[in-house]
């Protein structure tokens, strides 16, 4: 992807990480990584939902503020509800920040070039540090 | 080469006329896949290209619709804080 419009994506998401209220909402099965989740949640006093399954997103539309973030887990038994949801979510919620969790690098390498505005991330490489990076970057400018 | 020449002693031009037919039927073959190379590079360019435009677009209705939230949110912070004030000056002016 060209680097300028990859760099305008990258401010235009972390604008949104900052200006929009809401939760963070985790769907997946995953419970390492709820776990992970909710202990950032926690530390940063976020408020986390929990879904095991794809919820629909004309639903989440309704929600009043509608989630900042949505961390989604890949779906290994149907690939393609995992695209159409985050299809769904591009074009229904494009506010919503969305970020992919996989282990798997071919899915990651899929999905990016599918949407450019998602953010992947390869199960156990980094997750953990990404959160904490976002989270404490919204605190520090809070205590501004 | 030397089989060649003899082909070409012994039929003439119509050797000729069969190794230039097939030395443009293995040109043409070549400039087919070359254009159907370039085809799908190109065709895998503009795919690349409309989902960036797409993904640009969809990234400015985003930025468009949070500063729009954002411009309600201190719209009504405005109202609110504007109808206390009006309510202190009444009580201090009833004071």
């Amino acid at each position: 992807m060209n680097r300028d419009i990859s760099r305008f994506l990258s401010i235009g998401r972390r604008f949104r990480f900052h200006q929009l209220k809401g939760d963070f909402l985790f769907i997946g099965k995953d419970p390492d990584l709820k776990e992970t989740i909710e202990y950032c949640m926690d530390k940063f006093g976020y408020t986390l939902k929990s879904y095991t399954c794809p919820v629909s997103t004309i639903s989440l539309s309704f929600l009043n503020p509608i989630p900042k973030c949505i961390i989604l887990e890949e779906d290994h038994e149907d690939l393609s509800r995992t695209e159409r949801f985050l299809a769904s979510v591009d074009m229904r919620i494009p506010k919503t920040i969305a970020i992919l969790i996989t282990n798997d690098i071919s899915v990651a390498k899929r999905f990016r070039e599918t949407f450019p505005r998602l953010t992947v991330v390869l199960k156990g490489c980094g997750f953990h540090d990404l959160l904490m990076t976002i989270l404490s970057k919204k605190r520090e400018r809070k205590r501004e | 080469m030397e089989e060649i020449v003899m082909l070409l002693e012994k039929y003439g031009a119509w050797a000729l006329v069969v190794f230039l037919s097939f030395g443009v039927c293995r040109l043409l073959k070549e400039g087919r896949t070359i254009l159907k190379e370039k085809d799908d590079m190109i065709e895998h360019m503009s795919k690349e290209q409309r989902t960036e435009i797409v993904a640009v677009v969809r990234e400015c209705t985003a930025i468009l619709t949070t500063v729009s939230d954002f411009l309600d949110r201190y719209e009504r912070y405005f109202e609110q804080r504007t109808i206390e004030m009006e309510i202190e000056r009444r009580q201090r002016d009833n004071e």
